[in-house]
């Protein structure tokens, strides 16, 4: 135990002199995240030939900053113009974009910053700590329990539907049938495809998102003007570096927050096939039903940004804890990493954390790291970045449509898939006109095949018996505690409306 | 009369889900349980709900609250040429983009699209930004990213130059 504390605090100093791959993977890393299309593992695998031939310890330090920063880099369009860079950040949009349009672009960039790299550290140092049980998280979280765990991110749905009950449920109804376009899961037969052979893999996320927030967030700025309402145009200017040293200070305010939701991110990180999108929602659902003012979300309330940007950066290194424990990558960026790695000749599994602790451990302490650069070399961008909100439509609207239309082409290299960003943009657009909410489109379209493909998992398991739903110990826990958090409003509505009567009684 | 929010804009998200949901049924009716077990049942859910819709926005026309046809849904007529200008412009990128390549057809876009939102006289700021927009996009994803865009002979050129 001495041991590894030492090797661990010899390692942070370590990692610290890797400063020169880091600031550049830090900067680079948050572009390629703001732009919706790119993620990190594209540009790892672009970068493979620079990664390949540089010392294994410095492409692991590059990979890592890179990695941790582009999920960073995700909630900045997502706040300033409605974009989200990845699923992982279209829950920032319902709190991040409304703090915007309101002149506090600024100050919901620091939450985002001050949530992504406390939830980042704090998910780091979770899993330098608990690496041994954390690894075997992954085999007890088998098809049962993960369809327990979508579901708390599809209660989502219900959550954004509070407003208007039926055209929410039947927006997130409509995702979830477009999700379920494709080939299924088991018997790989297509369905709904309307004849595209580029369909029979499912509706590509990018294009869906790109459609949903940016081609129909476009159309909309062209009767408004500009983001920022002119009555709030002068607090985004006035905003200074003292600013912001201020709102961090705010913002820190909401550690407990940011603890919780980051640990829900490294324990979704964990399981294969998980990833930031469903720790983002259920962050969110979770913020939201145990906050003192739950109606107040989807208005632009501080919590709304912290809960899934904790998260989704918590993620970050769940995700990297079965491919260093057993050798699996938890998500398309570990799987790249994986054979960075394996190139270098190192072989992921038990063993590394015997034979190079200085990796095994060193992934981990680079992230930390990589999250403590990034603290002076984002949060005095705040102020600038927020700006863009202010820029004209005539400006920006056409450098949003060029530059995420390309990003849709880019996953796939289909032009169909340009196509069907502005279908989706043409659906959001008349959505969003008619009071549908488009995110709960969306959380149906992510969540929807993946919960789709553990229901069928099971229920093929168990032969089509329900029953199976029910049958493990931790399912059953997640059970209950999705009962408790669906309970808990409606308790707390009771309570409310029986304190308002006994006041007007007494009154 | 005409302060009324009309009813029609609203139907158009419920009828689509219906109609999508009968298509999506139609494509999985014959195949095994599990294949088709999320269509039957989002499916049926978006009929239950369509229907309550339908219910509801009857009654809020009953009442008075709105109107029949598309009131308060189309903009100023300057707001929705520009929209559906956007549309078009999309539609001609996708169309022309396999047959002028990348740089040519997102700097006529980029353009095109300028000019259209911030009217004729921007035409300096349009070539500006058409010109940066392209180069950008060229740097990044035909040079340093190379992803699969369609290439014209201008572009090889470009990239001759630059390689």
């Amino acid at each position: 135990m001495a041991d590894q504390f030492g090797i661990i605090s010899g390692l942070f100093v370590h990692s610290l002199s890797f400063w020169w791959v880091m600031i550049p993977a830090i900067l680079l890393g948050t572009i390629v995240g703001a732009v919706p299309g790119f993620s990190a593992a594209n540009v790892i695998i672009i970068l493979l030939p620079l990664t390949l031939t540089v010392d294994v310890e410095v492409a692991l330090v590059f990979m890592m900053a890179l990695y941790c920063a582009s999920q960073l880099g995700n909630g900045i369009p997502a706040i300033l113009v409605n974009i989200p860079g990845t699923g992982g950040a279209a829950a920032t949009t319902l709190d991040g974009y409304p703090m915007s349009q309101k002149g506090e672009g600024p100050r919901a960039l620091v939450y985002c910053f001050m949530a992504s790299i406390v939830g980042g550290l704090i998910g780091t140092t979770f899993v330098l700590a608990a690496l041994p049980i954390l690894s075997r998280v992954g085999f007890y979280m088998h098809s049962v329990e993960m369809v327990v765990v979508m579901l708390f991110g599809i209660t989502l749905i219900a959550v954004i539907a509070a407003q208007d009950l039926l055209k929410g449920l039947l927006a997130g109804l409509l995702g979830l049938l477009i999700g379920a376009i494709g080939t299924d899961h088991i018997f790989s037969t297509p369905r709904a495809t309307f004849g595209f052979l580029e369909l029979y893999s499912g509706v590509p996320l990018v294009p869906a998102l790109i459609g949903l927030f940016a081609i129909s967030e476009v159309f909309l700025l062209i009767e408004r003007g500009s983001i920022v309402k002119d009555e709030f145009r002068s607090k985004v200017m006035s905003t200074s570096f003292g600013d912001t040293l201020r709102l961090m200070k705010e913002s820190a305010s909401q550690w407990v927050l940011t603890v919780w939701t980051a640990l829900i991110g490294v324990v979704i990180g964990i399981v294969p096939g998980a990833g930031a999108s469903i720790a983002a929602f259920v962050a969110y659902q979770q913020a939201r039903t145990f906050s003192k003012h739950p109606e107040k979300f989807g208005t632009g309330v501080p919590e709304g940004v912290t809960a899934p940007e904790a998260a989704n950066n918590g993620v970050t290194s769940g995700t990297l804890v079965p491919l260093m424990a057993i050798g699996v990558p938890g998500g398309s960026t570990a799987a790249v990493m994986m054979v960075v790695l394996q190139y270098h000749g190192v072989t992921l599994g038990p063993r590394l954390f015997i034979d190079r602790p200085e990796l095994a451990y060193g992934v981990f302490t680079a992230m930390f790291i990589a999250y403590l650069f990034m603290i002076p070399l984002l949060f005095p961008l705040a102020r600038y970045m927020s700006r863009v909100t202010l820029f004209p439509a005539f400006f920006l609207a056409p450098l949003i449509l060029s530059f995420t239309l390309l990003g849709s082409f880019v996953p796939r290299a289909y032009m169909f898939d340009i196509g069907l960003a502005l279908a989706f943009g043409v659906l959001g657009f008349i959505a969003r006109k008619t009071g549908y909410h488009v995110t709960a489109i969306l959380i149906g379209i992510i969540l929807g095949p993946l919960l789709e493909q553990y229901l069928m998992r099971a229920l093929r398991i168990s032969r089509g018996d329900l029953g199976i739903l029910f049958s493990s110990n931790l399912g059953n826990a997640l059970w209950v505690f999705l009962i408790i958090t669906l309970m808990i409003p409606l308790v707390r509505a009771v309570i409310r409306n029986r304190r308002k009567e006994t006041a007007s009684d007494a009154g | 009369m005409r302060d009324k929010p009309g009813i029609l804009p609203e139907l158009i998200i419920p009828v689509v889900a219906l109609a999508f949901a009968a298509y999506y049924v139609s494509t999985v009716w014959e195949l095994p349980f599990q294949a088709r077990v999320v269509g039957v049942f989002v499916g049926g859910g978006i009929a239950i709900l369509s229907a309550a819709l339908f219910v509801r926005f009857a009654y809020e026309v009953y009442t008075g609250r709105k109107g029949l046809g598309f009131n308060q849904f189309f903009s100023s007529p300057e707001f929705e040429f520009k929209r559906y200008g956007l549309i078009l412009a999309t539609v001609l990128l996708l169309l022309l983009m396999p047959v002028f390549g990348f740089a040519l057809t997102l700097f006529l876009y980029v353009f095109g699209t300028v000019l259209m939102l911030g009217g004729i006289g921007r035409i300096g700021v349009a070539v500006a930004m058409a010109a940066a927009v392209t180069a950008i996009a060229f740097f990044v994803f035909i040079w340093l990213v190379r992803v699969r865009f369609p290439l014209s002979v201008i572009d090889r050129t470009i990239l001759g130059w630059i390689t």
